[in-house]
């Protein structure tokens, strides 16, 4: 693949990056090297590595670039007058002096983000073996979480992806769902009761979107999942109260789809977590401070240069206090703030590997529910309609949630969850009332609003270590179908981080390469 | 007299706490100067005290490993963290060990003894990272200081029977029991031997790089010290307990080693180890034998570098990926290479390999203990066993399999670094050309 004994130097221009980048980024792809690949030959030809095109030109100078810090590195305490201090507060019993004695400072794995992502990739960390000495430390900024993306989503699992990693992940989200009460409970401790609703996911598609329903159905069925495809009669005979105009095919989840309670698989792994000893920091992430090591001149590597190591982090306790905690590794599972917290550690604020940020910000999305009683009663899918509205059955008293994407002018402000009814009248009700006739009387009772994690790049995960933060695990950027891929993202991380590659599902194609490369991995959506 | 003046140049060189450099250089070439007085010591002064020359090995020891644990702590001095305190403190300790080391007063050495563990509890407490050293530093304060108040009323009741606190004048009692473990348990606790131990590793763990190479290079060998100086004293009693002594240096030893192989931080396993070296000198001290002592002071010796070595290896890797877990500490052969040299150097000598001296010493162990009783066969020869795998566990884990950082993270090992190495690994080796003075 190269040659040790070559330089750098001695190559042309436009060769010299790619070179150095191949070897820059090579530690990371050998990880992913090893996984099975996937010899679907219905797909898009999947590409055995993320290759930069020959004309992608960039300087490396980003890689002198330094983050600034959140505050200056503060004085130490004389080591004598410490010990003092310490053996006389140590009898005391009051919050303050716990925090003040006991607020950790180091840690092997630092998690940004304690929700379903970031308790999820805690769990996995420690369960592998008995107390493998891991220290695991949780960040989180609002552990009531009122305004994660988490408890605030739908609670939807489904198969029905066109993307082969997707469809893999969510199977393993069934599975681990059917097992996470044994799973996530020990001593003393009960496993959540997720209540899982198995009555499966409904894609309703049309002429255009025919073909592509038919071949995801393909690709779907031959990793496992259980989907049926129902032309117009047949979804007819099966649910009477849709109306199939101008619905050509649906296909239908059969098994391991539906909906769950999103809480309580959070407050399993989270309680899980916490019995296995990892640590919950309630702050908010302000900052990191690396340690420049010099880097001599290596042949085949690179020039030599400063090479910054992501050390430390600055996060601000609920009384302003900033603290800061030194990790080996830091994986980010920070949610729909992803993009923010990432900037801080200087990820699209350099030049060459550091110029591409990473392209998650938050989007608003609304939830509503009403109350229909003429409507279709227990069975009732989540049904996704051609106009890209859902609904499904919320409880057994006849209400049901709906929602809708916005196109891209209609997407509203983030700085606060308000709900905009209108958009529920004007865009959610006609179509959901077109399609199900059943649902013309209704009296809406409530709504909430929730961020995705949205992945601006390709609305797909972002998971893998950063080419130049190569101690930076990323974990983010879902949008909107996190949840279900929590425990397949989770079990993914901790391979990265224990053994450097992807053993179970391979992923190498959502890693943050892709953003640098431009090199998008869509899902095919149905029309 | 002598070694009270070489005490004295360690409270003088505090006058050298800016001049880093300068520090260093003088406590090499103090070594040296030490080293040179141990081909003429006088034999001829007692019979009782045999091992005369033991006074200056350690004594050199410790001012050679006090020297590169200042060097060792370069971090501290680059993040400003008190690093005169911290150099004051570590001189301080050189002194009470230079002194404890060659007194021959026996209420001298136990003050001296005791005041050892106020620099090591202040390095660990004010210099140490994680909130777990204020329990650390509990234990090992009070694990000590509780088992060597039994040692302070026995060298006083030595006192008022003997009217005289000096080693070359004990008189070897009739069996009493009581003043034996009195006077034994102190040591055993500090040595430590398997059912006292619980401090050692907590201690270590947390303790500063400098902090650990003292303590596992220099303090443990107190307890050792101590019970070679007390052996004539207590012989009767001795061979009245030797079998409950030996079989718990034994049981022990194996028992250390094999929680060694479930270690998931580096610098708890190399502590582990630690205690399963020492077990195997208290089965040297309790047979009682010259080859079993001596055995037993080359054992301490060769363990005095491997086990500081091995802490500034952990420390090393420690300032360059931030973990100390064997579990994400891996691949350093891919990205580090020189450090691969020293981590198998290091390792083959903490296994007793050849050539090294802790060979020699377990041979004349395990010759002694075979010829005490043929069942320690089995016990010392698992303790061995699981000394080589503990130690190739620790090794490929951390050396072998992918790195998951890259090398550009991993920095080269420095010329600082590489002079601490060395100056481990090559007075380790030299030791067995000193071994030939043993029969002289």
């Amino acid at each position: 693949m190269f040659n040790r004994a070559v330089t750098a130097a001695q190559l042309k221009p436009w060769l010299k990056f790619n070179y150095i980048l191949k070897n820059v980024t090579f530690t990371v792809r050998s990880f992913c090297n090893s996984c099975p690949r996937y010899s679907n030959k219905d797909d898009e030809p999947v590409k055995p590595s993320i290759l930069v095109p020959e004309d992608f030109q960039a300087e490396l100078d980003g890689e002198t670039y330094c983050p600034p810090l959140a505050q200056p590195i503060k004085p130490h305490v004389h080591p004598i007058k410490k010990s003092f201090d310490l053996l006389g507060i140590t009898g005391r019993n009051d919050p303050k002096t716990h925090n003040n004695l006991y607020f950790p400072r180091h840690c092997d794995i630092l998690i940004i983000g304690g929700g379903i992502m970031g308790c999820s990739i805690a769990y996995w960390l420690k369960q592998r073996g008995h107390d493998n000495g891991l220290r695991v430390i949780v960040v989180e900024q609002d552990p009531s979480y009122t305004r994660a993306s988490t408890v605030l989503s739908v609670g939807g699992l489904r198969q029905q992806f066109s993307l082969p990693e997707n469809i893999e992940m969510s199977l393993y989200g069934a599975e681990f769902l059917r097992k996470s009460k044994k799973l996530l409970s020990g001593e003393g401790l009960e496993g959540p009761d997720v209540q899982f609703h198995p009555f499966g996911y409904l894609f309703l598609a049309t002429e255009k979107g025919a073909d592509q329903l038919i071949a995801n159905h393909k690709l779907q069925t031959s990793l496992g999942a259980k989907i049926q495809l129902l032309s117009a009669n047949k979804l007819k005979q099966k649910f009477p109260w849709i109306n199939t105009d101008g619905v050509e095919l649906a296909s239908l989840g059969l098994e391991n789809e539906g909906w769950f309670d999103p809480w309580s698989l959070l407050n399993g792994f989270r309680n899980k977590a916490l019995e296995m000893g990892v640590e919950f920091v309630k702050a908010e992430t302000v900052g990191f401070e690396t340690q420049e090591t010099i880097v001599p001149e290596q042949p085949g590597i690179g020039d030599s240069g400063c090479y910054h190591k992501l050390k430390r982090v600055h996060v601000r306790l609920v009384d302003g206090d900033i603290r800061t905690i030194d990790f080996s590794k830091c994986v980010m599972a920070a949610g729909a703030q992803s993009g923010k917290v990432s900037k801080l550690a200087g990820i699209g604020l350099g030049t060459g590997l550091l110029r591409n940020a990473l392209p998650v910000e938050p989007r608003k999305r609304y939830v509503y529910c009403f109350h229909a009683p003429e409507g279709p009663g227990l069975d009732c899918p989540l049904t996704v309609d051609t106009t890209g509205s859902y609904f499904r059955r919320e409880g057994l008293g006849g209400h049901y949630v709906a929602g809708k994407s916005p196109t891209a002018n209609e997407e509203p402000g983030v700085a606060n969850l308000d709900v905009d009814y209108t958009f529920f009248d004007q865009q959610v009700w006609p179509d959901v009332a077109l399609r199900v006739p059943g649902f013309e009387n209704i009296k809406l009772k409530s709504a909430w609003s929730g961020y995705y994690d949205y992945n601006t790049f390709d609305q797909n995960g972002v998971i893998g270590i950063h080419p130049y933060h190569t101690n930076f695990l990323f974990a983010t950027g879902f949008s909107g179908h996190g949840l279900q891929q929590a425990p397949a993202v989770g079990r993914a991380i901790m391979e990265l981080v224990l053994e450097g590659k992807f053993l179970t599902i391979d992923l190498s194609r959502f890693a943050f390469d892709r953003v640098i490369a431009n090199q998008p991995v869509f899902e095919q959506n149905i029309v | 007299m002598l070694m009270l003046k070489f005490g004295l140049c360690c409270l003088g060189m505090m006058f050298l706490l800016k001049e880093w450099l300068l520090l260093i250089s003088v406590l090499t070439i103090l070594t040296f100067f030490c080293l040179t007085f141990m081909m003429n010591f006088d034999l001829g002064v007692i019979n009782l005290i045999q091992l005369d020359f033991l006074t200056y090995l350690l004594v050199s020891l410790s001012l050679w490993v006090t020297a590169l644990m200042i060097v060792m702590s370069f971090y501290i001095k680059h993040s400003k963290n008190y690093f005169e305190v911290f150099t004051s403190l570590s001189l301080a300790m050189l002194f009470f060990l230079v002194v404890s080391f060659s007194t021959s007063n026996l209420l001298m050495f136990y003050i001296m003894f005791e005041s050892t563990l106020i620099p090591i509890f202040l390095m660990v407490m004010g210099w140490g990272y994680q909130p777990e050293r204020v329990s650390a530093s509990f234990y090992l304060l009070f694990y000590t200081l509780t088992a060597s108040l039994p040692l302070l009323m026995g060298i006083l009741y030595i006192n008022s029977q003997q009217f005289s606190t000096d080693f070359s004048s004990l008189v070897v009692p009739n069996s009493d029991y009581l003043l034996f473990w009195m006077l034994i348990i102190a040591f055993l606790v500090k040595l430590p031997v398997y059912l006292g131990h619980l401090w050692l590793p907590k201690a270590h763990v947390e303790a500063p790089v400098a902090g650990s190479m003292i303590l596992a290079g220099v303090l443990l060998k107190l307890g050792g010290y101590g019970l070679i100086r007390f052996l004539p004293f207590v012989e009767n009693s001795l061979s009245e307990f030797s079998v409950l002594l030996v079989s718990i240096g034994c049981i022990g030893g194996v028992l250390a080693s094999i929680i060694c192989m479930r270690q998931t931080d580096c610098k708890s396993l190399v502590a582990y180890s630690s205690i399963a070296h020492m077990a195997l000198v208290v089965v040297g001290i309790s047979l009682n034998s010259f080859i079993s002592v001596a055995g037993a002071v080359i054992i301490m010796i060769a363990h005095g570098f491997c086990s500081s070595g091995l802490f500034s290896l952990v420390g090393m890797i420690y300032d360059r990926v931030s973990t100390r877990s064997i579990i994400l500490i891996r691949g350093i052969v891919s990205v580090g290479p020189s450090m691969t040299l020293w981590w198998f150097l290091f390792s083959i000598s903490n296994m007793a390999a050849p050539p090294t001296p802790s060979l020699m010493g377990e041979i004349y162990i395990f010759m002694s203990s075979l010829n005490w009783a043929g069942v320690l066969a089995v016990f010392v020869g698992t303790l061995s066993f699981f000394a080589g795998a503990y130690n190739l566990y620790l090794f490929v884990s951390t050396q072998h399999g992918t790195n998951l950082s890259g090398c550009k993270s991993f920095t080269e090992v420095s010329v600082r670094e590489h002079f601490v190495l060395i100056s481990h690994m090559l007075p380790f080796l030299l030791f067995l050309v000193l071994l030939t003075n043993i029969y002289s």
